[in-house]
């Protein structure tokens, strides 16, 4: 099929959320980095009365907070900051290699899921402790009338449930983490191939003890990002998944290395990687505990293509 | 002047479906009342669907015009191993090969499968 342009589709570019995210960022920062300076300015002006501590705490956290978001805006705007992905001249088809990661003392390769709940962590405690001191304060200016109570019942009801997840995610960290291990001199750098069988050592890093069971399955995904107003969204689908191993008896090997075999299907493709469009392929290990927080580690593996095409060789 | 397209790709025995690393090989052919600067022949993907569009030009070769307003040059141009064509539920990414014709900026483009066996992959079906 042929198509007809004013303008090369190949010297197009992606679009992108850069302006508006940096100008929300801006404009929210310049807000809340007010809000602080006031209640510092507040507390600089008025006497020493019993309140005035809840300014000192207020004034530095979210002038500082709101000072990061307008140098993150302004990165952002001029294009040092690209939200969610990377900048389009760095985008690349072929995945990570292996040798990029850690290796093991035997020169193995081991990949480890993702720190997501530490760095959920990171950003959620501060901000927890500053919601609710703002709501501890804004309570205690507003009084005891119809509006106080609303504003107690609306923003301390969000400060709550902030609690509860901060709560959550420190449970989950207890959780034991899973780890695999891949011959890197047997694999060379793509690791995993479409239509290979590739022998990996996998095991659980913590204790097992709380897991009534372990689900160990391969998923193949595709990932594509995009932007929605000020908001950088994306979309996940999984297009593959494959039980690999599980049932209970699995949890006795969870503490040792154990060897498991990965079959990248033939009709997959291997990992792609743009600034908005993902194809990823992942270990997951999975695990219902009954009132716990559920184990779900993804660990993401690097597919290339394979061997090349016979008809190729035969060139 | 007619609306015909003035810029055209003829590949090598027709074909528009290649594997992954190969060569893919054609005629550029162009015809204009005067003759272009500079006529270029570019191998490309680029992604559609949910997501913002990617793309990425594998290869370009330049087209020795000769001062000539219309002609007919070979190219050749390289396929990496990878990225693969295939259509997702998100996702959808095609390879195109592109004749741009410069300064104006004039263009026709050819799309092409590539993967394994020649076609483009299906992630629904797998």
């Amino acid at each position: 099929m042929a198509r007809t342009h004013g303008k090369p589709i190949s010297s197009g570019n992606s679009k992108g959320g850069r302006g508006c995210l940096g100008l929300f960022m801006l404009v929210w920062g310049t807000g809340f980095g007010g809000g602080g300076l006031m209640a510092l300015i507040g507390g600089f002006e008025s006497s020493s009365s019993g309140d005035d501590w809840a300014r000192w705490i207020i004034g530095p956290l979210f002038t500082l907070i709101g000072g990061g978001a307008v140098v993150f805006g302004l990165l952002t705007l001029l294009g040092k900051v690209q939200p969610g992905g990377i900048k389009k001249s760095q985008a690349t088809a072929a995945p990570r290699p292996l040798a990029a990661d850690a290796g093991s003392p035997t020169g193995d390769v081991v990949l480890r899921a993702g720190k997501q709940k530490s760095c959920a962590l990171l950003f959620l405690i501060p901000f927890t402790v500053g919601w609710n001191t703002m709501v501890v304060f804004m309570a205690d200016e507003l009084g005891g009338d119809a509006m106080g109570w609303l504003f107690v019942l609306v923003f301390g009801g969000a400060g709550l449930a902030m609690v509860l997840l901060v709560f959550y995610l420190l449970l989950a960290l207890t959780n034991p983490t899973a780890e695999i291990e891949v011959d890197a001199d047997g694999v060379g750098t793509d690791g995993f191939a479409v239509g290979r069988t590739t022998t990996i050592v996998w095991r659980m890093r913590g204790s097992t003890n709380r897991l009534p069971a372990l689900t160990i399955a391969l998923e193949g995904a595709e990932e594509a990002s995009y932007t929605r107003g000020t908001d950088r969204v994306t979309d996940r689908e999984t297009f593959y998944r494959a039980v690999l191993a599980e049932g209970p008896e699995l949890l006795a090997d969870a503490a040792r290395d154990t060897e498991l075999e990965v079959t990248i299907p033939a009709g997959g493709v291997p990992s792609f990687e743009a600034g908005s469009n993902k194809i990823v392929w992942r270990l997951c290990f999975e695990a219902d505990i009954p009132w716990w927080p559920d184990v779900k580690d993804q660990i993401v593996i690097p597919v290339g293509p394979g061997a090349p095409h016979p008809r190729e060789e035969l060139r | 002047m007619t609306d015909a397209p003035r810029l055209a790709i003829r590949f090598d025995d027709d074909r528009t479906s290649y594997s992954p690393g190969e060569t893919v090989r054609g005629r550029a052919l162009w015809l204009y009342d005067k003759a272009p600067e500079r006529i270029e022949v570019r191998l490309f993907w680029y992604t559609q669907g949910k997501g913002d569009r990617d793309l990425g030009i594998a290869d370009t070769v330049e087209i020795d015009c000769a001062g000539a307003a219309a002609g007919d040059q070979p190219f050749a141009l390289q396929l990496p191993d990878r990225p693969w064509s295939f259509q997702g539920k998100l996702i959808t990414l095609t390879w195109s090969v592109e004749i741009v014709s410069l300064p104006k900026d004039e263009a026709e483009d050819f799309d092409i499968e590539v993967g394994p066996d020649a076609a483009r992959v299906d992630l629904l079906r797998l």
